[in-house]
């Protein structure tokens, strides 16, 4: 595993932010961490890029205890955060002067492709850049030196669509030979590549598994029913936010094995039925965990 | 760019998607036997797909038969490959056995079923069919 946690948690205050977070991201991954705002997602970053101490647990990242990470180990991590700071006075061509001075492995050649193809303009100092460009810079200055992990964290909110295709294409270019960690919200921009998903709520993780086991076991049913009926009780295992209304019933599984096994499950509950199921895009998925979470609290509170 | 069209549905497995659109391609003679096949690096840029699967279709149509490694100038289209044995009895009984009971549970006629296959042969057809499976 390229990045391990074990029993990971951390307390601001009263405010338990991590709970016995459990996370293995295996070499080669394209691996997104997914959850509403507020989840735990950067905190996690954070506690494995040795920015935050843990209150229990262990981690590692490229074998390294998070604690022990030092300069050496850091040559072959990437990390990108919006909320990084940066020496706002220097242009650009001199904070890559400066960052090339830090990394043996620097590839200038890279770095000259990497700003030609973001369109970054050197001369300009990083305080009179967008938001798109300084995550373009950042960026840039992740990728030249070829890290063996990129940590990114919401690398592409608030940029326009077509500063997210470039970025997305900035990542593709070295997803075959790097390890990538990333946070975001735009999952149908990240769906396509990658590789594993890890959803986060309230601190906690829900799931984490490779994107194919995860799009085979959740389907979108809908079912008409040959007679009113109401929802069985308890509710069948892995139906997420079921409606019924007069014939017709929508739901989400999230143990999805094949048509067969799901007509013989709605037949035992309501005798005949027709059916159709969908696969689901990655956003659909998400969603409907966050909606069944929400649901779940309100009937508890 | 990658010479055949494709618009990836969420969801369903991206590396049956794009084996699929190839052979289709090649199939409807958008792409002819001898003409080049993008590169890894092109089809994960274009298709925003992970270079690993990309790379894996690659291998896959290379190990079906539809490309040719040639050394020095890259993945080549090949004459479409002779059906294995057993195919043609896979599709004429099993998939069309699957077909029609997928009719029935939809409620298409059989009409309907036949002119939707007709339709989308002549659809391919008027593309030049390059097919050699008999």
């Amino acid at each position: 595993m390229i990045v391990e946690t074990r029993g990971l948690s951390k307390k601001f205050g009263r405010f338990e932010a991590i709970e016995d977070l459990n996370l293995a991201v295996p070499e080669g991954s394209v691996f997104a961490l997914i959850g509403p705002n507020g989840a735990g997602k950067t905190t996690t970053i954070r506690l494995l890029m040795n920015i935050l101490r843990a209150d229990h647990g262990d981690v590692t990242v490229l074998g390294t205890p998070s604690r022990k990470l030092g300069p050496r180990d850091f040559e072959r991590i990437g990390y990108v955060s919006e909320s990084q700071k940066l020496p706002e006075n220097l242009s650009l061509a001199h904070y890559f002067d400066y960052l090339r001075a830090l990394y043996p492995a620097w590839d200038r050649a890279l770095e000259t492709r990497l700003c030609d193809q973001f369109e970054l303009p050197p001369s300009r100092k990083i305080k009179h850049l967008s938001h798109g460009m300084r995550m373009k810079a950042l960026l840039v200055g992740a990728l030249a030196y070829r890290p063996k992990l990129l940590v990114l964290d919401e690398p592409l909110s608030g940029l326009d669509t077509l500063v997210r295709d470039e970025v997305v294409n900035g990542l593709l270019q070295q997803a075959a030979d790097t390890t990538i960690l990333i946070s975001s919200h735009e999952l149908s921009e990240i769906e396509s590549f990658t590789t594993h998903v890890a959803f986060m709520q309230n601190g906690r993780l829900l799931l984490q598994e490779s994107i194919e086991t995860l799009q085979a076991r959740f389907r979108q049913v809908d079912v008409t029913l040959s007679a009113v009926k109401e929802l069985p009780q308890p509710l069948p295992e892995g139906w997420l936010l079921p409606a019924i209304e007069g014939h017709r019933l929508r739901f989400v599984t999230s143990h999805y094995q094949g048509d067969p096994e799901l007509y013989q499950e709605l037949a035992r509950h309501f005798g005949a039925v027709k059916m159709e199921c969908e696969p689901m895009p990655l956003r659909a998925i998400a969603n409907s965990l966050m909606q069944a979470r929400r649901r779940a609290r309100g009937t508890v509170s | 760019m990658v010479p055949f069209k494709l618009k990836l549905i969420p969801g369903e497995s991206i590396f049956d998607q794009v084996c699929f659109a190839a052979i289709k391609s090649i199939l409807a003679g958008e792409l002819k036997a001898g003409e080049t096949f993008p590169s890894v690096r092109t089809l994960a840029l274009d298709l925003k797909i992970h270079p690993n699967t990309a790379h894996k279709v690659v291998q896959h149509l290379i190990q079906e038969r539809w490309l040719v490694a040639q050394p020095g100038v890259g993945t080549v289209v090949a004459q479409p490959p002779k059906a294995r044995a057993g195919d043609r009895k896979r599709l004429l009984e099993d998939e069309v056995e699957k077909l029609v009971v997928e009719a029935m549970r939809v409620g298409a006629g059989l009409h309907e079923v036949q002119q939707a296959v007709s339709d989308t042969w002549s659809d391919l057809r008027g593309l030049k069919v390059v097919s050699n499976d008999r």
